[in-house]
């Protein structure tokens, strides 16, 4: 039998045309990419046709045609011996071994490097290579190893690092001084609550004090224009597409309406990177059969795999982002909300920035921001709080060589780095805002990268609270975990580091807690003058009231004005002004987190997407 | 390592010898001057009410107040050192410490800062926010405008000047940088903001303790520019006038930026002589000292400024 290339055998076969193959072979030369990862991440061809077409071409045996023969036909004892992330990173599945010969499958027979772990692995054994393709390798490994994979998701950072695990709320000593506090509260009120009020009247103040002083400095650093690394257009022009790495992009998927999905995989065709080196992964629920029903109607690209989450607790997205870190297969890796719309050439930066950055910088952070600001007040206030946060705040934490916070999505990692970083803590609910903790205690280094991901700001006050309030009890979280090796963090990020963690990662929901109180007293007063109120707002306490009142109002709204302003969003500016309700808002949602850290530390609040939708823009 | 540490070196050599010169100059001097004695005769009023924070609050500026009731006759001292140490550091971190040097070894600087010490910090802190939106200007970038405008809007609090100035600031802003038109108001309205704010602080303040909102600006027992009024002499108005024309010459080599601000703020202190003329020179040679890429005639400008100034000295300036 002749030798035949494989877009011929497509073409004489009539499922390929002409000019599709030349496209193809076009974008090979261009890419560097397999033909076979062209023809499917294009749509030319279905998966199952190419592979069969490869087993012609090849002489070798495609084994997908029948899945339910496959799957009776393994071997479980061969395959449970081994390591999945291994097979995963060789693309390979042992089937059986049968007559002294082990079967195994895989969508690259040609590969150095698995004939040498299968000569180590099995040595003695002869081998012999069937077909899948691997969409079909990933549906055997879950099939598999689901509990495996599952465990490690789920129970992996805290059988390897109990101390760096949001899974036990407080470690004994924290409890003991949490009892300690609150039983010197109560004696206090109870035998001198004048004094007690007042002490803790002056905490509470001189904790803010610090925070907006803490949040100046920052916000001021933040002001300078210099990035973490400068990106030129010639930099992005220069980029070779063959030499590209493969990137995956984990899309965490739950409830989300048909819309979203629909804009995500508009998102997904629209990015500045060849297709074919693109590794999206849609992490959906197992119980979410809407999303996928959704998902599967949507006709995604080839490059996108659905990943099934199987059920357990807790049902939340890191532990997804766990599960789907497993299946990743890029060099860099980034995580994408459902309803997000990266700037196009996002991936290109990034891949410009980690060429340009040490090793120690394991992960950038692009800016977040909202592309439905004028919706209504809230998404008005809500984007003048991110452009403040994103443009100012992580870049001014940059700057001091500070600790930085992930936020939500758009965070861009060196897979290997993340992997060894032990992946998201699944019990902490802003498992992002931990890790980017955790990367800066081990001595790496969250770099800030140049570029905008557009998200949909939250515009009904329930939903936001929601929201809000997982966000405060996830900060609560990150604080109470990091302040478990006192000694360990002081060591490894100095004074400042431990001023981050307290000020900032505590200080955020904390100081909203107490600002709501210190809102209603300072009203209290002002309308009623009465003497037993009196008492809070004179001498030291109040001089540094009054800082907090009007230097610490001014300095959050008058950093927000600035951050639209830059920009170019001034007509956001006179709403700033409305911040402090806004603030106030926050403190409602800080004292929901409060409360659900008591009573479920690692409940979800799912946030729900898609509500602009049908709004005018 | 030692040529990086060696600026610093010198800044705190120079700072640690201004703050023994000024001890010593001033060692004999009875605070005669209205600006220092208001501060200083209202922490004393201050340190006896029953509660000493609310009489600060309501007094207008009120943080020089507090530096007073904190530092009582020391005060002066603290606010000299201290604006002395910054005008070192900036100068360290460009490297070229002359400029600073020639405003620190000056008889208005020293007088300025023992007699006047709201009006030295207020320069200090006004000129910080000309100088950073100068230097905005010359790059058009907008982004440390924020620091400028912050610098300028707690400068502004120090002293009633700030509220003559503050027009002028927001104008320069809008009209000196290069933004779409629809842009520039955004621009004046950003630089008037932290003004404001400090502002409608005495106001609220003045409202919640006193009952009415602009007794702090207009009660001479509250009020620096009330009391001033009352008691300024005017006499020193010439002094300032001929101090601020060798700076307002050397302006014109900064760059016509640099001339339009410095020229508009010495026509906006003849506008209010009883509280700034004397003293315009020093705000002006402060902007000429945070100059981050000082020419040649603005530097001889100033050292003929620091010439002029001891010759007024030796001929009986500044005394009251």
């Amino acid at each position: 039998m002749t030798w035949k290339p494989l877009g011929e055998i497509l073409v004489s076969r009539g499922i390929l045309k002409r000019e599709e193959l030349e496209e193809a072979l076009r974008l090979q030369r261009e890419s560097g990419r397999l033909l076979g990862e062209i023809l499917i991440s294009r749509g030319f061809v279905h998966p199952v046709t190419l592979y069969e077409a490869l087993a012609e071409q090849g002489n070798r045996l495609y084994a997908g045609r029948n899945l339910s023969e496959l799957l009776v036909s393994i071997d479980p004892n061969v395959v449970s011996r081994l390591n999945p992330s291994e097979l995963l990173r060789l693309a390979l599945f042992p089937r059986r071994i049968a007559n002294g010969t082990l079967e195994v499958l895989t969508p690259f027979p040609d590969n150095e490097a698995q004939d040498a772990w299968l000569k180590r692995t099995f040595p003695g054994v002869s081998v012999s290579k069937a077909l899948i393709t691997p969409y079909e390798l990933d549906w055997l490994l879950h099939f598999f190893f689901k509990e495996r994979f599952l465990a490690e998701a789920t129970t992996g950072l805290f059988f390897r690092a109990p101390e760096e695990s949001a899974a036990s709320v407080l470690v004994p000593w924290q409890w003991g001084i949490l009892v300690t506090i609150l039983f010197t509260l109560l004696a206090g009120t109870f035998f001198a609550p004048q004094t007690t009020l007042r002490i803790l009247f002056a905490i509470m103040n001189l904790a803010f004090f610090g925070q907006v002083l803490f949040k100046t400095i920052v916000g001021i650093q933040g002001a300078t224009p210099v990035a973490s690394v400068t990106i030129t257009e010639e930099d992005l022009a220069s980029l070779d597409p063959r030499t590209l790495p493969v990137y995956t992009i984990l899309l965490p998927l739950h409830r989300e309406p048909k819309e979203v999905i629909e804009q995500l995989v508009h998102s997904i065709r629209s990015l500045d990177y060849p297709q074919e080196k693109l590794d999206v992964l849609f992490l959906i629920e197992e119980d979410d059969a809407e999303t996928l029903r959704a998902c599967k109607e949507a006709h995604p690209p080839y490059n996108v795999r659905f990943i099934l989450i199987p059920r357990g607790q807790p049902q939340t997205k890191p532990r997804a982002c766990n599960f789907g870190l497993a299946f990743a297969k890029g060099e860099f890796l980034t995580i994408y909300d459902a309803e997000d719309i990266p700037e196009k050439d996002q991936l290109k930066k990034a891949v410009v920035a980690f060429s340009k950055l040490p090793k120690e910088f394991v992960c950038l952070q692009a800016a977040l921001n909202f592309y439905n600001p004028t919706q209504n007040i809230l998404t008005r206030l809500f984007t003048l709080e991110y452009s403040f946060w994103f443009d100012y705040l992580l870049p001014g934490l940059f700057h001091l060589r500070l600790p930085i916070p992930l936020g939500g999505t758009s965070n861009h990692f060196r897979t290997e780095a993340l992997r060894a970083l032990g992946g998201w803590d699944p019990f902490n609910v802003t498992e992002d805002a931990d890790l980017g903790m955790r990367a800066h205690y081990r001595g790496f280094r969250v770099g800030i990268l140049p570029s905008t991901t557009y998200e949909e700001a939250n515009s009904h006050i329930r939903n936001w609270i929601r929201q809000r309030s997982r966000w405060l009890k996830g900060y609560l979280q990150t604080f109470l975990v990091h302040t478990r090796r006192p000694y360990y963090a002081l060591r490894v990020s100095g004074i400042r580091g431990i001023l981050t963690l307290w000020l900032f990662i505590g200080g955020t929901p904390l100081g909203y807690a107490a600002s709501l109180i210190l809102w209603g007293v300072f009203f209290g007063w002002l309308v009623t003058r009465s003497e037993f109120l009196r008492t809070y707002f004179s001498g030291a306490l109040l001089y540094i009231g009054a800082v907090n009142l009007f230097v610490g109002n001014l300095l959050g709204v008058y950093f927000s004005m600035f951050a639209v302003f830059r920009r170019n969003l001034d007509h956001l500016l006179p709403f700033a002004l409305v911040n402090p309700l806004y603030w106030m808002l926050a403190g409602v949602a800080a004292w929901k987190g409060i409360g659900q850290l008591v009573s479920r530390p690692f409940f979800w609040e799912k946030t729900v997407h898609g509500l602009h939708k049908g709004k005018k823009q | 390592m030692r040529q990086k540490s060696a600026p610093y070196g010198i800044v705190g050599v120079a700072a640690f010898l201004s703050l023994l010169g000024l001890s010593a100059i001033l060692r004999g001097e009875n605070f005669s001057h209205p600006e220092a004695r208001f501060f200083l005769l209202r922490a004393l009023a201050v340190r006896y009410l029953p509660d000493p924070a609310q009489g600060i609050l309501a007094t207008h500026p009120s943080l020089p107040l507090l530096l007073a009731l904190a530092f009582r006759e020391y005060f002066p001292h603290i606010v000299g050192w201290s604006v002395a140490f910054a005008l070192l550091l900036f100068g360290a971190r460009r490297r070229n410490l002359f400029p600073a040097l020639l405003v620190l070894f000056s008889p208005v600087y020293i007088f300025g800062a023992l007699m006047r010490p709201a009006l030295t910090l207020f320069s200090f802190f006004v000129a910080l926010g000309f100088s950073v939106m100068l230097q905005s200007t010359t790059k058009n970038a907008l982004e440390e405008l924020l620091i400028g405008n912050l610098a300028f809007g707690f400068g502004t609090s120090l002293h009633p000047f700030g509220l003559w100035l503050l027009p002028f600031f927001a104008l320069c802003e809008a009209l000196l940088f290069q933004v779409p038109l629809h842009r520039r108001g955004t621009l004046a309205a950003l630089a008037l903001f932290p003004s404001l704010v400090f502002q409608g602080m005495s106001l609220f303040f003045g409202w919640v303790y006193e009952g009415y909102a602009l007794s702090a600006f207009r009660n001479p027992e509250l009020s620096l520019e009330a009391f001033l009024k009352t008691r300024e002499m005017l006499v020193q108005a010439q002094n300032g006038t001929i101090l601020a024309l060798p700076l307002l010459c050397a302006a014109s080599f900064s760059g016509i930026a640099h001339t339009i601000v410095l020229w508009g703020i010495f026509a906006l202190s003849l506008l209010a002589p009883h509280l700034v003329a004397p003293f315009t020179s020093l705000l002006l040679a402060f902007l000429c000292a945070l100059d981050p890429n000082p020419k040649k005639g603005a530097l001889f400008g100033l050292l003929l400024w620091n010439a002029l100034g001891w010759v007024l000295a030796f001929c009986g300036f500044p005394s009251c």
